[in-house]
């Protein structure tokens, strides 16, 4: 299916990328003068700007797709494959923001050298940095550029030289390259702020459009109960209305996986580029702040428009229900028989007259630029900081505590004099983010699809969270927890898909009557956690000079023992960061469901949640003002 | 203290004030009463951010 782009389309485009480039050109000085403002804006920005950035971040031009393509299948209760985030994302807003603000660190890696010593520390360190930076970021690269590419050949033209996808997603990638590696953080999220609001206006205006279209939305729900009806499928249910559904879908992922999976944007603990805006935040009040606006828009307002947009495919496009009901799409399965439940939400352009078109299709470009950039941005700070600085720094040992030493021109306040030195360093993280650039577009080539990178991202992270939850929490964890945590994770990642460990797998699924799905994540998790907090009893800790510098300047809370006695300093109490972590989760699942079931005509159950998400909210807003006096 | 350190916000202000314009544009180009009611709200709204961006300064 093409749709052809009118001069009011192609002229609202061009319009909406000038104006990109120049928002993010403008800060192109201010970056140029240190490390700290290419990287952490200054550690100046407040709670909106950071908060916005995280959302429009996390919004890539697949993410609308997914969430479509996932109602459109198994309904809205599939969502719960990443509602269940939510639970770590507020347990890093309450528990663990504070701490990274505290650190004052440039990038989350390091953390590793401020956490741990010693030369496993180091390989840590640089191991991480080239992991993150050029292999799962351009993962993450290749896989937003690849649904990009989809929605961009639903609307090019079928002759001349934009006809070809790859070279306008080169054309978008060089522009956004260009003002990336002049501007730094603060031309990045500058940008982000104007992205995320066109992201969400042209997913307001496809979901409006696309409502009319179908009758408004008391007809579009009728319409999809009498498809219920036929298919003997629920669509509308907040939860799956089977046993299997419910455990695969809701409890599993709930029990395990917001904890066990390094997933871009809900690290546990928090981690990429959540972490570095809480680093680049004003203190650690806009740090808090700015990641709770981040999880309450990113989880109960923003995904409402592309639900709907879901529904109205299905009750617009006979065909996709024929589909369902034959079993062609089939529940957890996604595609098959040529069904691409992702081309449900492209396929709803037809309903957009001239110049519209051209408004979503920039939104789609907003939502796919303001993710690379942050991704290019963020490997860069990974490279320089974690990478070459440590390398050539002069510190003792090649760089031990290269990061903690005063001497790290990143680790300091905006007040650092501009240098030469400095300004050097610009360069070299410049030339970094079009280094990443490069890696990602040779990733993009290589990936078969976008779910390919969705798919290795996910499994092969499976188990590394809980030691990234118990470094902050536990004295005890080392630099070797961590490295057993990564290698555990994907060698056992691997043996499952081996033909000894699906059959295991699969009778494991076949003795608990669980789906195989709902099998693997618990068994590679509880397993690698197993294998790193033996490997940590085996190995020694930290030195203790060491953890009394991390713990007097980051003061956590939790099992400090031996380091609080040994500085005489008590660890930070968790009760209330607790209490408020629970709250939270309630007050976002609460005004989550509040909409869901108001746009979808019951009011009863939008009130009951609503009340629930008022109730949780009045905690919060209460912990937050005794944590401000 | 340079321009740009009390008010970095001001090229986000500009931005949502151009990005409106097509927005308001498109009101003219809907063919129905949805279309043209979402873009005009969507591009007051810009106008509104950005009317307060303008507006705001660094402590």
């Amino acid at each position: 299916m093409t749709l052809e782009l009118s001069g009011w389309d192609w002229a609202f485009l061009a319009w909406f990328l000038a104006v990109s480039l120049g928002v993010g050109v403008w800060y192109t000085r201010r970056a140029g003068s240190s490390l700290s403002e290419y990287f952490l804006s200054g550690r100046d920005l407040p709670w909106w700007a950071l908060g916005t950035s995280m959302i429009a971040t996390s919004f890539a031009s697949d993410t609308p797709l997914i969430v479509a393509g996932f109602v459109l299948v198994d309904g809205v209760a599939k969502n719960w494959v990443w509602w269940n985030f939510l639970i770590g994302g507020t347990l890093t807003v309450f528990v663990f923001s504070r701490a990274w603000r505290r650190a004052r660190l440039t990038t989350e890696i390091e953390l590793i050298a401020r956490r741990y010593d010693g030369a496993p520390a180091r390989l840590l360190r640089g191991f991480k940095a080239v992991y993150l930076g050029l292999l799962l970021n351009s993962i993450v690269f290749g896989w937003v550029t690849k649904a990009m590419d989809k929605v961009l050949r639903v609307v090019l033209p079928q002759s001349g030289l934009l006809a070809d996808s790859r070279v306008s997603v080169a054309l978008l990638v060089g522009i956004t390259l260009v003002y990336t590696a002049l501007s730094g953080l603060w031309g990045v999220v500058a940008t982000d702020v104007l992205q995320f609001a066109m992201a969400m206006i042209g997913a307001v205006l496809v979901a409006v459009l696309g409502v009319a279209q179908a009758g408004g939305l008391t007809a579009m729900v009728a319409r999809v109960h009498e498809i219920e009806s036929a298919t003997g499928r629920s669509f509308l249910t907040m939860l799956p209305t089977t046993t299997e559904s419910l455990v695969a879908l809701v409890l599993v992922p709930l029990a395990f996986q917001w904890w066990a999976v390094y997933y871009p944007g809900a690290e546990p603990g928090g981690g990429g580029y959540v972490a570095q805006r809480m680093f680049a935040a004003k203190d650690e009040r806009h740090a808090r702040a700015g990641t709770l606006w981040y999880i309450v828009v990113h989880y109960a307002l923003r995904p409402w428009p592309w639900i709907l947009t879901g529904l109205a495919a299905l009750v617009l496009e006979p065909r996709f229900a024929g589909l369902v009901a034959d079993g062609s799409a089939s529940a957890h399965g996604g595609a098959v028989a040529g069904f691409d439940p992702e081309s449900a939400y492209p396929w709803m352009f037809r309903f957009l007259p001239v110049g519209m078109l051209g408004l979503v299709v920039a939104s789609f470009f907003a939502a796919y630029m303001s993710t690379i950039t942050s991704l290019l941005n963020l490997s860069a700070s990974y490279l320089v900081n974690d990478l070459w600085l440590p390398l050539t720094s002069s510190a003792p040992s090649g760089g031990r505590d290269a990061a903690a030493a005063p001497t790290n021109p990143t680790s300091t306040s905006t007040s650092t004099p501009t240098t030469d030195e400095s300004r050097r360093q610009v360069v070299l993280a410049r030339i970094c983010v079009v280094v990443v650039a490069l890696a990602g577009c040779f990733v993009t080539s290589r990936l078969p699809s976008a779910g390919e990178g969705w798919t290795v991202v996910f499994e092969y992270t499976a188990g590394t969270g809980l030691v990234l939850l118990a470094r902050w929490l536990w004295w005890r964890v080392n630099a070797w927890s961590e490295i057993a945590a990564m290698a555990a994770s994907i060698v056992l990642s691997v043996l499952v898909r081996t033909s000894g460990g699906a059959r295991l797998v699969a009778d494991l699924g076949a003795a608990l009557a669980l789906p195989t799905a709902a099998v693997q994540l618990p068994l590679v998790a509880v397993a690698t956690s197993a294998i790193w907090i033996a490997v940590t009893l085996l190995t020694p800790p930290t030195r203790p000079d060491h953890l009394a510098r991390f713990f007097t300047e980051v003061r956590p809370g939790g099992a400090w023992g031996p380091v609080a006695r040994a500085t005489g300093l008590a660890p930070a109490p968790l009760r209330r960061d607790v209490l408020l972590w629970f709250a939270s989760t309630a007050m976002v699942y609460g005004f989550l469901f509040a909409m869901g079931h108001g746009l979808l005509g019951r009011p009863v159950a939008a009130a009951i949640a609503g009340a629930i998400g008022l109730a949780g909210a009045i905690v919060v807003g209460r912990g937050l003002r005794r944590a401000c006096d | 203290m340079n321009a740009s350190r009390e008010r970095p916000y001001l090229p986000m202000a500009i931005g949502f004030h151009l990005l409106a314009l097509p927005l308001f544009v498109a009101v003219f180009l809907a063919q129905g009463g949805a279309g043209r009611w979402a873009n005009g709200l969507c591009g007051l709204a810009m106008v509104a951010v950005g009317l307060v961006l303008q507006r705001t300064r660094t402590r």
